[in-house]
Formats: C-alpha cells, structure tokens, sequence
C-alpha cells in the first residue's frame, strides 16, 4: 500500500479527514482526495498538462441553472475523473483506492445553494461519501 | 526542432514521477495526487523552464547555431554579434519638409513639442520655428529658426518648416498632403507637405541582422559584392534599403574596359543604392540665363543635389511651364580614382554636373536672368556613402568605388476596382497608399512590375475586390545618356537595355498621387 498527503483538514469533510496515521493517508480516503483534487483542476490549467474537468467553468452558454443541471455538470465531470484515475492508477494498488463508480446527487438547501453528494465506490465494494456545497449559482430553482 | 516548455515539462514529469516512485515505494506519485501536484508539477515546471533557457543560450551562443535558430533571443544575438563588430541597425525617422499657410499678421510660432498628423501619421516639427511676416534676415539655430512668411495670395502667407515622423518608419507621404495638428491657432489656415517624407526605416528585426551576419562578420574593409552591400547597412549616417555591386567583367560595368587596349583592369565597382522608397522631390528656386531666343538654361549644383535624375517640374511665377526639358550631362575628374572620365561614368553619382534648358515664351523677352521653380528629383545619400567608401580607413587600395543612384522605373498606372453591393471599400486613398508601397518594397533588380503585382496588392489592402483587367501601366525612366524614356504595357514593365542599364540596376517607384484608383459597386 502507498500513500498520499492528507490534505482536506476540512471539518465539512469529516470523512475524508478521518486519518489513522497523521499526515498520510491511504485507501478510501485517498481516492476520495485525489478524485476531489482531479475534479477541481482546470482542463486548461497550463502547468498541470491537461488533466482536469471543466466543473469550474460550467455551462459557459448562460449563468442560470436548475438542481438537475448542476447534477449533471458535475456527473459528466465526474465521468472525466473516473477516466483519469482508471488510467493513472497503479495496477498493484489495493482494491479500495482503485474507483469503481460516482453517483451523484443534488440537493437546493437555499435561495442560490446547492449541496452536492458524490458517492465514491471503490472496487473493494466500499463506499465513502463527499458533499460539495455549491454556492453562489445565481437564480437555481 | 527544439522542444517548447510544455515537452519539455510532460518528460521531465514523468521522468520525475518514476524516480520518486523508485525512491520512495510508499509514496504514491500518480497524477491527482497531492504528493503528485505539491512535487512533482513545480519541480518540473521550473527544470523545463531552465532547460530551456539553457537550450537557448546554447543555441545563441554558437555563430552557426544561431544562424539556423528558431526563435533567436534578440539580447543573446546582439551580445554575440557584438564579438565580430556586426551590430544591430537603428531605426530612423522619415524627414520632410511641411507648409505653414496662415493669416497671421504677426509673428507665428511652431512649437518644437506641436503634434501634427497627416494620413495617420504622427510627426513633429524637428525644432521650434518662427514665422516673421515682416521682411527679416532669416535666424537658423539648432534650438530654434525665424523664417521669413511669403504671400501666397491676398490674405494668406506660407512659410516652410520641417518634421520628422515620431516613430521609426519606412512610410512614405508625398507632396501636397493635409495634415491636421494640435495648435488649435485659428490664424493657420491650412497644413500640407512640402516635400515627400522618406529616408526612415524601421529598427532591424533579429533575423534580418542574423541575415546579414551572414556576410558582414568579415574584415572592416570593403571586399566582395555581398560585403559591401552589407557594410553599407551597417553604416548608420544613410539608410540604405537595398544596393547591388556591378564590377569586373560585367556589362553594367561601364569604367572597367577604358584603356587604349580596351582590357579589363579589374577593381572598378559600381555601387548602385536605393537609400529611400522613392526618390525625394523637392521644389527650390534656381536662377536661369537666357542663352538664346526663348531659351533658357539652368545649372543643378550637384553639390546641393548629387547624382540627381532630373527635373520631374519647371514653374514660373507659382505657375507651372508645359515644356520639354533636355539634360545636359557633364562630369567632374575626380583624380587618381575613382576613375571618372565620361558623363555616362558619373551619371547618379556624386560627380555629375547636370543642365536642364527648356524652352518658354513666359518670360519677358527684355529679361536676360529670372527664378524658377524647378522640382528637382534625385535619391539621397549618395555623396555620404560615396565619402564613406573614399574614406582612407575603409578603402581598399585595390578598390575604385562609385556609388550610383539605382535608375529609377518610376510607374503610375490606372486600375478599376469592383466590388459587391453591401460591402464597405475603403477609401481610394488607402488603396493607394498600399499598392504604392507594394511597388515600393521592392528590391533593386526585379526583372519585372507585372500586372499581377497590382492586383496582388489591390486583393491585400480590400479582400473583397475584384481587379477589372487590364490594368495600365505606365513608366518613365531617367536614362544613363539623360534622355527620358516612356513605356506602357497592360502586362508587364520592365527596364529598357541600353549601355549602363537594365532590370539589375534599376528599381520600380510609385507615388501614391499616381496611382489612380476607380472604385465601382456592382450588383
């Protein structure tokens, strides 16, 4: 098993933080933020040679967007890190830190607030998940 | 080809994600991993990018390899050439003569900082100037020049002041062009040229001076054909746009054969120059002398205009003389060398002397002197370049230089334009600023103006034309005996072969004012 830098320290991500060995982390926990690092890594971000979604740039056609559509902003994104990590992933790494599947779900929890849930399945059949507040989308309905 | 950073970053990533991986086996280096993007991204950005500069310098630092460089680093170049003595030439200014016409009854002032704009062209006014309407002895300082206003006509008096372009430019305006400027005086009642603005070019791009390292790393000495045309753009007192060598054994090579034998004796070099787009026209006042019944004759001091062409106006009393103008050559024995000893070995050099006679009936028949106005057309530098190649540093002794004026193809023609209805033509101005300057960008030695040039230019400044064929073209040229000679053609122009001319020596000149443009919509 090898490990990666803990970096979500964020309380919101009370799972992601659950560390058993200080600054390290391993497993679910690693997909989890290497999925999240992926996802919120611009395409066009010129020094990180191309990997990355465009979830930060949305539907650049209009500003204005309903529940499912953010849903589905974030399941096509979601798409692109489940390719990059299939691809990117070491064939003898453990089973949980391997993806097997992201289901996503949206929630309106306010006027312009969205909480977004990614359910990241690992191959072990584990399951850990994420909820990603979404703000600051003008007029969602 | 050299790889660009992003190459370079992608292998040195990978190169450093194998090496982690291998040092450390715990560590997980795939991508998306913060150990991944904290490490791994940065280092390789910052190894790509001194791989790079390295790469860059190395390139820059050898003469050959730079030579053959992609992307020349412009400090790198001008730190290596400065090894051999080759470096970088400066752009200059055009320079031109602009008319004041004012109402004013009292002292006018031209600030040196005034902004006056012709074409789009900004210029400013090469020092203050001060026109004086009463009668004065004219006052030339470097800071400032009192000039003595003229009546043009019963309210309105003109005086002349000059300007440069306030960027480095090749542009060209001609004679007679309003310029509008920022002195906001009601009493100037109109601004225009006064002379054609030329004599500047651009700054040096890195690959033309790369370019002419090529031939100018060599001796500080004139030698072969490609150094002495290199050498002259190295020097900075002439702008020389473009030059061709005619020496030993050639037909244009008229000084090379004059012994008795008719041999040879080699080290005669004709240099013709093109040290501006067009020539310069200027219109001064010279006295003429009577020599016989209507017919008057005028020296061109080839000290003020050397090498000049000739005389393209001739005006009397602000009016201008329809008359046929006959050029009297001579020559001035310049010694030892360069060996000079016939009006067609000095013409558009240095040591022409020039008449022109004309005859007109707009004199009165009692007076045996009178002023005219000629306008007198020539290319500048000559004289400069002729001294510096004399120069007893740059000489070779083995050498005997003449620096020609190249012989000037000076074409107006007529084209129709036709474009569709709803799109927007630009002004016919315009179109013949660019088919002017494609005419003018020329090199020396084109064998030929076709028809096709015209259209070619006409297609770049209004893409959305249709050139109605034929053009007409027409020429005139200032010939090596003095004559003028006249040609036309729907197709092509070129040079005529005579003794001391062809396509090699000669070089194609358009004014904009002669080209004449007729825009039509069709439907």
């Amino acid at each position: 098993m090898s490990s990666d830098l803990n970096i979500l320290g964020d309380p919101q991500q009370v799972q992601a933080a659950l560390r058993t060995d200080g600054t390290a982390i391993s497993g679910a926990q690693k997909l989890v933020q290497r999925a999240l690092v992926l996802l919120y890594t611009d395409v066009e971000d010129p020094i990180r040679l191309g990997v990355g979604t465009d979830i930060n740039r949305g539907d650049q056609s209009r500003n204005v967007y309903d529940t499912e559509e953010i849903r589905t902003l974030f399941a096509i994104a979601l798409g692109k890190v489940k390719d990059i990590l299939l691809v990117t992933t070491a064939l003898d790494a453990p089973d949980d830190e391997k993806i097997r599947e992201f289901q996503t779900e949206a929630e309106l929890i306010g006027r312009g607030e969205l909480s977004v849930t990614i359910t990241v399945q690992t191959q072990a059949d584990t399951a850990f998940v994420v909820q990603v507040p979404v703000t600051t989308v003008s007029e969602v309905v | 080809m050299v790889d660009t950073i992003k190459e370079k970053q992608e292998r040195i990533a990978t190169e450093l994600q194998a090496l982690l991986s291998e040092t450390y086996p715990a560590g997980d280096f795939a991508v998306g991993t913060v150990n991944y993007d904290l490490l791994v991204v940065p280092a390789s950005l910052l190894y790509a990018t001194h791989e790079f500069k390295i790469d860059t310098v190395r390139d820059n630092l050898s003469l050959s390899q730079v030579l053959s460089t992609y992307y020349p680093d412009p400090t790198l170049v001008d730190n290596l050439l400065s090894n051999f003595g080759v470096v970088r030439g400066p752009g200059v200014s055009s320079v031109g003569l602009i008319n004041v016409f004012t109402s004013a009854t009292q002292n006018l002032y031209i600030p040196s900082t005034a902004e006056i704009e012709c074409n789009g062209i900004r210029l400013s006014p090469t020092k203050s100037f001060v026109g004086v309407p009463g009668t004065i002895t004219e006052q030339d300082t470097s800071e400032v020049s009192y000039l003595q206003m003229r009546d043009y006509d019963a309210l309105t008096k003109v005086f002349t002041i000059s300007a440069a372009t306030v960027e480095a430019a090749t542009t060209v305006l001609s004679v007679g062009q309003i310029c509008t400027s920022s002195l906001n005086n009601a009493q100037i009642t109109k601004l225009e040229t006064g002379s054609t603005f030329t004599g500047g070019k651009v700054e040096e791009t890195t690959l033309e001076l790369l370019d002419r390292a090529r031939t100018g790393v060599n001796a500080r000495v004139v030698t072969g054909r490609d150094n002495i045309r290199s050498f002259l753009q190295t020097q900075t007192a002439v702008n020389v746009v473009d030059s061709a060598v005619f020496g030993m054994g050639d037909d244009l090579q008229l000084r090379d054969a004059v012994n008795s034998a008719g041999i040879s004796a080699g080290g005669r070099v004709d240099v013709y120059i093109k040290t501006a787009p067009v020539p310069v026209e200027v219109k001064q006042l010279f006295t003429g002398t009577r020599v016989s019944g209507n017919i008057w004759d005028i020296e061109i001091p080839s000290d003020v205009f050397p090498g000049a062409y000739g005389c393209s106006r001739v005006g009397y009393a602000d009016i201008p003389l329809d008359v046929g103008i006959t050029y009297t050559l001579g020559y001035t024995a310049a010694g030892p060398w360069p060996l000079v000893s016939s009006a067609l070995h000095a013409r558009y050099s240095k040591y022409q002397t020039m008449h022109i006679g004309f005859e007109t009936t707009a004199v009165d028949s009692a007076v045996s002197t009178a002023s005219f106005e000629v306008t007198v057309f020539y290319m500048p530098g000559v004289e400069t370049l002729q001294d510096f190649l004399n120069g007893a540093g740059v000489r070779s002794h083995a050498f005997d230089h003449v620096v020609k004026a190249v012989i000037p193809v000076i074409v107006d023609l007529d084209v129709d334009i036709e474009y569709s209805a709803g799109v927007t033509p630009p002004t016919a101005g315009s179109l013949r600023q660019s088919i002017s300057d494609i005419i003018n960008l020329k090199a020396v030695g084109v064998e030929a103006l076709f028809a096709s040039d015209i259209v070619y230019a006409t297609r770049l400044a209004f893409v959305d034309s249709t050139v109605r064929m034929p053009v007409n073209l027409r020429a005139r040229i200032y010939m090596p005996d003095g004559t003028v000679t006249y040609t036309s053609s729907q197709n092509h122009i070129k040079a005529p072969v005579a003794p001391g001319i062809s396509f090699r020596n000669t070089a194609f000149f358009c004014f904009p004012h002669s080209v004449n443009v007729s825009l039509s919509e069709v439907s």
